[in-house]
C-alpha cells in the first residue's frame, strides 16, 4: 500500500470534506491536491464544462417532474406501521385533546388523541424532532385532529416551497389506513416542514400563496389560535409546523 | 425534479464533482469528447439514482464508481470500433504518461478479465487505490477484493505489467 493518500481522499478534500493529517505533514501529497486543483479549476473553465452543465440540467427539467422537497429522496415501504396507526387513529374530535407522546411504537389499539401537529421521527433513535444528520432517515408523523385531508410542504431558507405528502401531488391528500408511513432521507439544509389539515382539499398554489403570509403565525405550539384556526383558510382547517435543522453527516 | 434532486442541488454537485469525473474519464478514454460524454452519461446517473448517492457514507465513493462504469462500458463499445486515442488537450489529463500506460495496459487487461474484474483493475491501477478503498467504492467485502486483486496481479504479471504503472500521489 502506498505511503501516500490516494486520488479518492484527495478529491474529498476538494470537494470539501475532512483533511486527514497526512496532508499538514506531507509535501507529495500536498504537491499533489495543489495539481489537481489547478486541473479542475482548468477543467471548470472550458466551454465543455459549461455545456455539459446545462445538458445535465435540462436532462433534469424534461424528466418527469416530482415536486417533492429537496431532502427527499424516496417513499420507503412501511416499516413504521405504528406511524400508520397515528395517521389514521389520531382522527378523533378536537376537544378535550391532549398532546400525543412522540415515540414509537404506538400500539395501533390506541385511541391516541391529539391537536394538530407534524413531527419528524428518527428511525435510528426514534427522536422526535432531533437536529438530523445528513443521511437520517426519518418518518413524518401526522396528527390531523380529526380532519380528513392533509396537505405537508417543506420551505427552504431561499421561500422555495416543494410538496412532500402527498408526494407529487397538487392538491391535499386523504388521511388513510392503507397508507404507508411516509418516511424520508434528509439532506444539509434547514427547512420548515408545514402541514395544512382540512375538511376538504386544498390546492398546493393555494397553501403556496398562504404560507409565506401566515405560515410564520403558528409557532408550533399546537394549542395556538394560529395553528387551531388559521387565518386566510377555510373554516375548521388547522395548520402545524416544525423547524428542521440538518447538519452535516457524521 | 426526478429522484429528489433539485435544479441547485444537482448545479452544485455538478460543480463539484464533474471536473474528477473528468480527469478519471480522459485518463481512460483519452478522447476529451469521450470523456464529456462520460461526463454528462455519470450525471444523468446520478440524477437517477440520487437516493442511492443520498445514502452513501462517502458520497466520493459512488462518483468513482459509477464513473469507472460508464467509461469501461465506453472503452468496451470504443473497442469493437476501434477507436484511436488523440493527443492530449491542455487539460485532458494530470499524468499524461503513467495515464497513458496504465489506460494500454488496462485495455489489455480487459481481454482477459470480467466486468468486476475490470473494474477492480481499473481502481487499483489507474486511480492507485488501497483494498480497503475498493471495498468502500464498489461495495464488496475487503476479502472478496483482496482475491480479485490478487487474480488480477498473477494476470498482471503475466501480461508484462509495466513498472510504477499504478495512478495517484504514491
Amino acid at each position: 500500500m502506498s505511503e501516500h493518500l490516494s486520488d479518492l481522499v484527495l478529491d474529498e478534500v476538494m470537494a470539501g470534506g475532512p483533511q486527514p493529517p497526512h496532508l499538514e505533514s506531507c509535501d507529495t501529497c500536498n504537491a499533489r491536491v495543489t495539481r489537481l486543483r489547478a486541473h479542475a479549476d482548468g477543467v471548470r473553465a472550458r466551454p465543455d464544462f459549461s455545456r455539459v452543465r446545462a445538458h445535465v440540467l435540462s436532462e433534469a427539467a424534461r424528466r418527469p417532474s416530482r415536486p417533492a422537497a429537496s431532502w427527499f429522496s424516496g417513499w420507503l415501504l412501511v416499516p413504521a406501521l405504528a406511524t400508520v396507526a397515528m395517521v389514521v387513529l389520531l382522527r378523533g374530535p378536537l376537544s378535550g385533546d391532549t398532546p400525543a407522546t412522540g415515540t414509537l411504537p404506538v400500539k395501533p389499539v390506541l385511541r391516541v388523541k391529539g391537536p394538530p401537529g407534524v413531527e419528524l421521527l428518527r428511525l435510528l433513535d426514534g427522536q422526535v424532532n432531533p437536529v438530523l444528520r445528513e443521511g437520517d432517515e426519518v418518518a413524518l408523523r401526522l396528527r390531523s385532529g380529526g380532519r380528513r385531508y392533509a396537505l405537508v410542504i417543506s420551505v427552504d431558507v431561499e421561500g422555495q416551497v416543494e410538496a412532500l405528502w402527498p408526494s407529487g401531488a397538487a392538491r391535499s391528500g386523504e388521511l388513510d389506513a392503507e397508507q404507508p408511513a411516509p418516511l424520508f432521507q434528509v439532506t444539509r439544509g434547514d427547512f420548515a416542514v408545514h402541514a395544512i389539515y382540512s375538511e376538504s382539499p386544498l390546492s398546493l398554489d393555494e397553501v403556496r400563496d398562504w404560507v409565506p403570509m401566515h405560515g410564520s403565525e403558528c409557532s408550533g405550539a399546537p394549542s395556538e389560535a394560529a395553528c387551531q384556526e388559521p387565518a386566510g383558510l377555510p373554516s375548521g382547517a388547522a395548520h402545524a409546523t416544525v423547524s428542521l435543522q440538518v447538519e452535516a453527516p457524521r | 425534479m426526478s429522484q429528489g434532486l433539485s435544479a441547485t442541488e444537482l448545479q452544485e454537485l455538478y460543480d463539484r464533482y464533474a471536473p474528477g469525473m473528468y480527469r478519471r474519464a480522459f485518463a481512460l478514454l483519452q478522447r476529451e469528447a469521450d470523456a464529456w460524454d462520460a461526463v454528462q452519461e455519470a450525471c444523468i446517473r446520478l440524477l437517477q439514482s440520487a437516493a442511492e448517492f443520498r445514502r452513501e457514507a462517502r458520497p466520493m465513493t459512488f462518483i468513482y464508481r459509477v464513473t469507472t462504469n460508464v467509461c469501461l462500458n465506453m472503452l468496451r463499445s470504443r473497442a469493437l470500433r476501434d477507436v484511436a486515442p488523440e493527443a492530449d488537450g491542455p487539460e485532458g489529463t494530470v499524468d499524461a504518461l503513467a495515464s497513458t500506460e496504465c489506460r494500454d495496459f488496462l485495455v489489455k487487461l480487459a481481454r482477459e478479465l470480467d466486468e468486476r474484474g475490470l473494474t477492480v483493475a481499473t481502481l487499483y491501477y489507474l486511480d492507485g487505490l488501497s483494498q480497503e478503498e475498493i471495498a468502500q467504492v464498489l461495495g464488496l467485502s475487503r476479502k472478496t477484493i483482496v482475491r480479485e486483486v490478487q487474480r488480477i496481479s498473477v494476470l498482471a504479471r503475466a501480461l508484462g505489467e509495466p513498472r510504477g504503472v499504478r495512478g495517484g500521489a504514491g
